[in-house]
């Protein structure tokens, strides 16, 4: 538990305020809708666990490669980096996921969970933050592993995140880009896509992780010394 | 623990060749590795700890190879290493920071380790500042640290990469005392460009330049090199044309120059004898 206590520190504060200060903002912003009608105020506060909680771990989740000071002394000791760094991500993700699986208690315990039409239930429907946290978590931990840079990585995920949010209608059009959507449940999904869509993301997510702790086996990449 | 290093080349991106076609045995014991900035001791620091792959050559320590994954996890197992950039966590005090490197290097046991911590604070003399974070240590301080955490898990092969730069002469000397005495049956390379530190400590001593082994032999051979070539110039004038020169002091109205030159400098020189500096310059002047 030491060693968690330790990396829990080492993801640094973007990973542990992120994702509360994502959830305080969507909960404001729903209550704060000049029109508050019940569903859309739902659709708010989902969205609040579907955009804004992923958002912040995949910043979160970016920031992990590239900003180590003691990399060098990381580099030299038994324990593989990379291994390091995968734990990391893992505080980061599990952080953001306690932070939206007690907002999505709330609301299914106070009913704003069952006022949007498309919840997908209590407990299949925890993949409306789970997926797109996954995902994007892993778009962060990989973008970080190729640019080296918290800050590049931080500014492909935001990117990747407002693409998703201006050209929903164009995603929905082909089956890659349905597969591929982040929002599907708070911003509309073909029905019979949205499992498949969150078991996508997942894959994908997983397979990220694969390539990006390949590409971290590499360490004189991670010194800035790389071969010629 | 022995390291055989046969055929070692390096080379960057750019084309720039750190190591060349490098023949190297360490044995146990205090060994120096002297070289200017730019010499490759940084890259083959960097290749005995595991974070850098050779271009090609092989290289293996007590054993194991490190072209392997095996083999480089088995080194590290048995390795101290202090980089010349040492970057810690300011935001740990240096207790946590050394508690934390601990259990990377696979110390879970929390009162040995505990126990170990607090020895290596006290070997460093550290242990009334253990508490506060590292943001507030001075270089010397943290350099310190840095030693106390290459030492953690007891290694069988320390290698310290310029440790002395920046600390002031008491914390030099402390340093390499405790490097000293350290090293006994164990493996110590200690890499640097301070001529003195390897003086001091080492007995065998290599030599790199431009990423080629230049010299490999004792301190003494190596301060022999410079035998018949280190002179005394007691002038009022400028100091000698030719040959390098060591150190000027002021002498009676004028400077006495310690010049290292093939041949005498000018009329008035005297030999003297030479010391491991003076060897190191006859040797890299050529």
């Amino acid at each position: 538990m030491t060693l968690w206590w330790y990396e829990a520190r080492r993801a640094g504060w973007a990973a542990l305020l992120g994702p509360p200060i994502a959830v305080t903002l969507g909960v404001s912003a729903a209550f704060a809708n000049p029109q508050p009608g019940d569903t859309t105020t739902a659709r708010i506060l989902l969205g609040a666990l579907e955009m804004a909680v992923p958002l912040a771990a995949g910043v979160g989740c970016a920031s992990l490669v590239g900003r180590d000071p003691a990399v060098e002394l990381q580099l030299a000791a038994p324990t593989p980096y990379r291994v390091t760094l995968l734990r990391r991500m893992a505080v980061t993700l599990a952080w953001a996921a306690m932070v939206a699986g007690l907002t999505a208690a709330v609301l299914i315990a106070t009913g704003w969970w069952a006022r949007w039409p498309a919840n997908h239930g209590p407990f299949a429907g925890q993949l409306t933050w789970a997926a797109p946290t996954v995902g994007l978590g892993a778009v962060g931990f990989a973008a970080g592993a190729v640019f080296r840079s918290p800050a590049a990585a931080g500014a492909l995920v935001t990117t990747l995140w407002t693409i998703q949010q201006f050209f929903a209608e164009p995603a929905q059009q082909h089956l890659p880009g349905r597969l591929l959507y982040l929002f599907a449940t708070t911003r509309g999904a073909v029905p019979g896509d949205w499992t498949g869509n969150r078991l996508a993301l997942l894959g994908t997510a997983a397979t990220l992780v694969a390539l990006t702790l390949v590409l971290l086996a590499r360490s004189e990449r991670l010194i800035g010394e790389e071969e010629e | 623990m022995r390291i055989e290093i046969s055929g070692l080349t390096k080379t960057y991106r750019g084309g720039v060749a750190a190591l060349d076609g490098l023949d190297l045995v360490v044995p146990t014991g205090m060994f120096g590795l002297l070289g200017a900035n730019g010499a490759g001791k940084t890259t083959l620091m960097r290749i005995l700890a595991g974070l850098v792959q050779p271009t090609s050559g092989r290289v293996t320590v007590g054993g194991h190879d490190l072209s392997t994954g095996a083999g480089r996890t088995a080194v590290q197992r048995g390795l101290g290493y202090l980089p010349q950039d040492l970057g810690v966590y300011p935001d740990l005090t240096a207790r946590q920071f050394l508690d934390y490197l601990a259990l990377l290097k696979g110390m879970d046991d929390r009162t040995a380790r505990r126990r170990r911590i607090g020895e290596l604070l006290e070997v460093v003399a550290l242990t009334g500042d253990a508490d506060r974070r590292l943001r507030g240590f001075s270089g010397g301080m943290r350099q310190r640290v840095g030693i106390a955490q290459a030492l953690l898990a007891d290694p069988q092969l320390l290698i310290v990469d310029e440790p002395t730069a920046g600390l002031d002469p008491e914390e030099r000397i402390r340093f390499r005392t405790l490097l000293a005495q350290f090293a006994g049956r164990r493996t110590v390379l200690l890499s640097t460009h301070i001529v003195d530190d390897v003086a001091q400590t080492c007995r065998e001593v290599a030599v790199l330049s431009r990423g080629r082994l230049i010299f490999r032999g004792t301190v003494e051979e190596l301060t022999h090199r410079a035998r018949g070539r280190v002179w005394s110039v007691v002038t009022d004038g400028p100091p000698p044309a030719e040959g390098t020169v060591v150190s000027a002091l002021p002498h009676e109205g004028g400077m006495r120059y310690r010049v290292v030159a093939p041949a005498s400098p000018a009329p008035q020189a005297r030999p003297v004898e030479p010391a491991l500096e003076d060897g190191y310059l006859a040797l890299t002047a050529r």
